[in-house]
């Protein structure tokens, strides 16, 4: 016994090897580590290491201490609040795609692809990210209410988002879920119930929409990836159908070393933009 | 089984062996006095180092996160930035492991016979002799168990790692948060090997406390 905890001791702060610590919304799932392998055949030597969550999580985390070379976020809104925190390198703030969300069905369900498809009365529960720290969750609620599939309840009066700024929608009010805000009767028109089931984070609903709903409003960077898209068919809305998922990110405050810099030129050469396209995501001045 | 899997499940072991031994260091002295000593305010001391057992992690982890974070008083006291770091892990398992080490402890300090502490004394016994001759080969196996059951949990503990420590691979992605997040990437065959890993470790390690406990019961029935 003494032996092992000898050992263990021994081997409890190791030597930080050169690397890059990165902390991304869990859309990039697939297409970060895809990025990495391009650049690090490119920088043999720098290490990448990735950790995913939803934005709004990792924004609250890297206040409380996370410690973060870059931040890559579902949408623009997070970077810009840690940059009027100083907590972001001047001048790294940058657009590196848009996000787009697709419908994923169960394709055992045999359902065309399409918001139609909701209204099969077998699709009992819908799995959306959470509204309040996940921006794809907000962009799929504003998704249905543009096809009339939601509903704004009117006792509870809430700014038009497609004329205000995200950051005047009262998210982190949405306490009681969506449908505290909206009014999901459209939606159950003509079916016995139809209820929110809320994901962590991008990439833990899709993994409850496989499990269990067989319906879920998930990012197109995820759905295209095979674990997805062989149980699944899903339908992509038009980008102007929701609010925009305006992708950014940023160099954390003094963690503006070489290797950092060349990650972070990488994701805006012709070659990273290749990959982030291939995997879905529409990118900026295309 | 990926690489990934043995890197968490050393950073468990690592966050185990160097909490649940602080627990053993810091916890004996504790047990002891809640065993033999009276002070006021004892019950509220045992009802608080038992609070942990009862305590949703979530709740747990977020008031170690409060106090550990960039504006909290530990940061502000020492200057040290604990939150999503090894260390914050370390102190977070040895928290909501006390009432495991520190039951343990105290049942083994309670079954001795204090005839034979007050002879040894009488006899003109150093304290520090007492110890070693006659306290410590007599309670070692309830001191062991205890360690072993908090190491235990701290190895299975989910929640309150999450919290506090995110999820940074090699540093703070423990095994379970590791699981955790093998589930959401959707590699569920992985997740499936890992688990199965864990649940013989786990089966090894509670049987190993029950072996060490039946043992020692038969022993001191013998004896005593």
């Amino acid at each position: 016994m003494w032996v092992i905890l000898t050992l263990v001791f021994l081997s409890l702060f190791p030597a930080q090897a050169q690397s890059v610590r990165v902390v991304a919304a869990s859309d990039l799932q697939y297409a970060l580590p895809e990025l990495v392998r391009a650049f690090t055949t490119q920088n043999p030597g720098v290490r990448v290491e990735l950790i995913f969550g939803s934005s709004g999580k990792l924004y609250t985390q890297l206040t409380q201490g996370l410690q973060a070379d870059l931040f890559f976020s579902a949408e623009d809104l997070y970077p810009r609040l840690l940059e009027e925190r100083g907590l972001v390198e001047p001048g790294t703030r940058g657009l590196y795609a848009l996000g787009r969300l697709a419908l994923w069905l169960d394709r055992r369900l045999g359902l065309q692809p399409g918001l139609e498809a909701l209204k099969d009365p077998r699709i009992t529960q819908l799995a959306i990210a959470n509204p309040v720290h996940a921006p794809y969750g907000r962009a799929a609620v504003t998704l249905l209410e543009r096809y009339g599939l939601l509903k704004r309840r009117e006792d509870t009066p809430i700014p038009d988002f497609t004329r205000l700024p995200w950051e005047a929608i009262p998210w982190e009010r949405l306490t009681g879920g969506v449908e505290a805000y909206w009014d999901a009767g459209p939606l159950r028109r003509g079916k016995p119930g139809f209820t929110f089931v809320y994901g962590e984070n991008i990439s833990q609903t899709a993994q409850m929409a496989l499990a269990s709903t067989r319906a879920g409003i998930l990012a197109l960077p995820l759905v295209v990836h095979e674990s997805l898209s062989r149980p699944g068919t899903y339908w992509v809305p038009p980008p102007e159908s929701h609010l925009p998922l305006r992708q950014s990110y940023v160099v954390l405050r003094g963690r503006a070393r070489p290797e950092v810099m060349a990650f972070h030129r990488f994701i805006g050469s012709p070659e990273g933009r290749a990959i982030l396209k291939r995997f879905g995501f529409l990118l900026p001045g295309e | 089984m990926e690489p990934g899997f043995w890197t968490a499940l050393l950073l468990s072991f690592k966050v185990a062996s160097l909490a649940s031994l602080l627990l053993l260091l810091l916890g004996v002295p504790v047990a002891w006095a809640l065993a033999f000593r009276r002070f006021p305010g004892k019950v509220l001391v045992e009802s608080l180092i038992l609070l942990p057992l009862v305590l949703p992690p979530t709740v747990l982890g977020f008031y170690l996160l409060v106090f550990l974070a960039p504006e909290g008083p530990f940061f502000r006291l020492t200057g040290l930035l604990w939150a999503f770091r090894f260390e914050g892990l370390v102190f977070a398992s040895l928290v909501f492991s006390l009432p495991f080490g520190l039951t343990a402890y105290r049942e083994a300090f309670l079954a001795l016979d204090p005839n034979l502490l007050e002879v040894a004394r009488t006899l003109g016994v150093s304290r520090v002799r007492v110890w070693t001759r006659v306290v410590l080969p007599l309670v070692w196996p309830g001191l062991l168990s205890g360690t072993l059951l908090a190491f235990a949990k701290i190895l299975g503990e989910f929640g309150v790692l999450l919290m506090v420590g995110g999820s940074i691979p090699g540093e703070t992605q423990v095994v379970s948060v590791y699981l955790y997040d093998l589930v959401q990437a959707l590699r569920f065959a992985e997740a499936a090997r890992a688990s199965l890993v864990l649940l013989s470790l786990s089966f090894l390690l509670v049987f190993l406390v029950r072996l060490l406990e039946r043992r020692w019961r038969a022993w001191r029935s013998t004896t005593g």
